[in-house]
């Protein structure tokens, strides 16, 4: 009892220790957190081309999904590229297609909300994003 | 987690019903076993049948030798055999069209040949979402609690054969690709599983066996991990 009571103390003494090392706090990053929410397929970014024969897109949007923060650009002469922050809803969720609400929160304080459809495969990931806004679509494509 | 809770609860009342409705059926039939031995038919000449050795063993009676007397005393119901039981099973189910490795753990009560247990599964997939190219999903876990019923329908010698039905809720986790470390619950309800195995009692202590089980989501229906599978179990 007495042996069993050393090894113990021992070991949380060594634990206290080592919950000072950063090689500790490297391996508890590393191990994962369980979310009930359904994933944010918001991310990277999606270009849409008006004409295909155009060498530069037309629309430009890019999703950082851990701050939940855009980037929106035109192709229009004199327009400075756009920042906000973004919102999102699912109306219906299938593993690699979804469809819902998406909010445009831009930092000038105009907001946008948008139907859209997430499409994607297991495989390739990410293919289109359509906004829908007005009852007319904008199909941007992902761009690796 | 709330909802995790609840199943528990109510998976414990329900446990609970069913071993009281178990007993009492047994206790019945004993009774009736017992009133069945007249003692008219018992020989007094000192040789005892098989029924009345039987009959001894378990008090149901006593006997004098001297007097060479039988007297039949109160008669207790017959012992149930309820023992506390435990398996691990280590199992590979075949999702998304690759194989996908997990394990178990149940607790549970045994009343003679049936076996009422909780248990916890875990099954980890090598390709999520049948993918290797974690463009899209990175990571993939399911992860199951619930109630299992298992009968142990024939036995031959160091042999058995056991059916059972396991009827849990399950949780589809999913790692996207640009998810920080973080798996999200995309899929979840009611999970069925009918199984069957044969066993083999190792040293008259442990019951290796091999079986194999089919599992569906019910409800929701979720095609995706409708599933063959195989498991080994040590109990």
């Amino acid at each position: 009892m007495k042996k069993l009571l050393q090894s113990a103390i021992l070991i949380l003494i060594s634990l206290l220790f080592l919950t000072g090392c950063d090689e500790v706090n490297t391996i508890v990053d590393l191990i994962p957190s369980f979310d009930e929410n359904l994933p944010n397929v918001f991310s990277g970014i999606y270009t849409y081309y008006e004409n295909e024969a155009d060498f530069g897109y037309t629309e430009y949007i890019e999703f950082d999904p851990v701050e939940k923060t855009f980037t929106y650009d035109t192709s229009e002469a004199g327009v400075e590229p756009r920042n906000g922050k973004y919102e999102y809803t699912y109306s219906d969720f299938q593993i690699t297609q979804c469809n819902g609400y998406l909010t445009l929160n831009f930092d000038d304080g105009e907001v946008i909300t948008y139907g859209f459809l997430f499409e994607s495969t297991a495989i390739e990931g990410p293919t289109r994003l359509t906004l829908r806004l007005g009852g007319e679509d904008t199909v941007f494509e992902f761009r690796y | 987690m709330k909802r995790l809770f609840k199943f528990f609860f109510v998976s414990l009342i329900l446990l609970c019903s069913c071993l009281q409705l178990f007993a009492a059926g047994n206790a019945s039939a004993s009774s009736t076993a017992a009133s069945t031995l007249n003692p008219a038919d018992v020989k007094l000449d000192g040789v005892l049948t098989a029924e009345e050795v039987n009959a001894l063993t378990n008090n149901r009676m006593s006997y004098d030798p001297e007097n060479y007397d039988y007297t039949f005393g109160l008669i207790p119901p017959r012992d149930l055999d309820i023992h506390f039981t435990t398996h691990i099973y280590v199992e590979t189910a075949m999702i998304h069209g690759f194989p996908a490795l997990g394990g178990t753990w149940d607790i549970g009560i045994g009343v003679d040949t049936v076996t009422i247990s909780l248990y916890a599964r875990f099954l980890h997939f090598f390709r999520p979402m049948g993918s290797d190219t974690g463009n899209l999903y990175i990571g993939e876990e399911m992860s199951e609690v619930g109630l299992s019923f298992k009968v142990r329908a024939y036995e031959l010698g160091r042999f058995n054969v056991n059916l059972g039905i396991n009827t849990g809720w399950y949780q589809q986790w999913l790692m996207h690709y640009a998810s920080n470390n973080t798996y999200n619950m995309v899929n979840n309800g009611v999970m069925l599983r009918p199984e069957a195995s044969i066993g083999w009692n190792w040293l008259g202590r442990w019951n290796i066996e091999l079986g194999f089980f089919y599992q569906t989501p019910l409800y929701p229906a979720y095609e995706g991990y409708q599933a063959w599978g195989v498991f080994v179990k040590i109990a």
